[in-house]
């Protein structure tokens, strides 16, 4: 899949199908994490890949934002509970995430909604490390709707704020 | 049927624990709220005749005992992360057993 169409074609998915991930899928999915820019190429994080039944099981427990029966899930960590920069770190590898999974045909949701002392515990997470973000990962179930975004004339603006372009309007 | 309602029942349990955590440094009374809907189905349990005998759940009941004052927020949150390690602790005790 192209990255334009993949960018365009993703959606959050809540509602997955009973079917795991292929080992090699979820392989493919973290490489893409791995090779996601980073403030001074630091590669600070950490991605955690939760399967085992039980253990993904504790984590939707403590995560109320997590929706859907997921295959799987990866709890994407930092040292030092993640401020500045690295929580944009944490965002572009997010992305990746998402986006190579989607080009797997495995649908994501990231969840920012969980209880980080939790899912630090359930994962076995050192003092120094604190959990950031979760992605549910699994098959979707359907056709998500498509959300509501706002045009391009809206959000863009040309060498100044406020400014217009022309170009976008109607766009 | 039997485990399942029994891993059911912790679970909501547990999701129920969450969502009060996920409010303590609000401001409202949405934690508090969640609290003693908690307490509420903790109170069911004993009820529930496939998992009226379960130890782990009088500890529970132990525990809020333990601080019935619910007014200071730190007192609470310190609560419901001393009723988290205890769901933790049970959640790998019955891992292991499996």
């Amino acid at each position: 899949m192209e990255v334009l169409e993949a960018i365009k074609t993703r959606r959050s998915i809540r509602s997955f199908k009973a079917q795991p991930i292929p080992d090699e899928d979820a392989v493919k999915i973290l490489e893409a994490a791995r090779l996601a820019p980073s403030g001074g190429n630091r590669q600070a994080w950490t991605f955690i890949y939760v399967k085992d039944p039980q253990v993904l099981r504790m984590v939707k427990n403590c995560s109320p934002g997590f929706y859907g029966n997921a295959a799987a899930a990866i709890v994407i960590g930092l040292p030092g509970g993640g401020r500045g920069i690295g929580l944009l770190d944490v965002g572009f590898a997010a992305e990746n995430i998402c986006l190579a999974a989607h080009a797997l045909g495995i649908g994501s949701c990231p969840i920012a909604s969980f209880n980080k002392e939790a899912v630090k515990k359930v994962v076995n997470g050192p003092e120094d490390w604190e959990p950031i973000l979760v992605i549910s990962l699994g098959y979707s179930d359907g056709a998500p709707r498509n959300p509501a975004k706002k045009p391009l004339s809206e959000v863009v603006y040309l060498d100044a704020f406020g400014k217009k372009w022309s170009l976008l309007e109607g766009a | 049927m039997e485990e399942n309602i029994g891993e059911r029942f912790f679970d909501v349990l547990l999701r129920t624990l969450n969502y009060a955590m996920e409010f303590v440094n609000d401001r409202g009374y949405a934690s508090l709220r969640f609290m003693d809907l908690f307490s509420s189905l903790l109170e069911l349990q004993p009820l529930i005749k496939e998992m009226a005998h379960e130890e782990f759940y009088e500890r529970l009941r132990n525990k809020i005992k333990e601080r019935e004052i619910m007014g200071a927020q730190v007192s609470r949150a310190k609560m419901q992360s001393e009723l988290l390690d205890l769901f933790l602790e049970e959640w790998r005790r019955r891992s292991s057993q499996k």
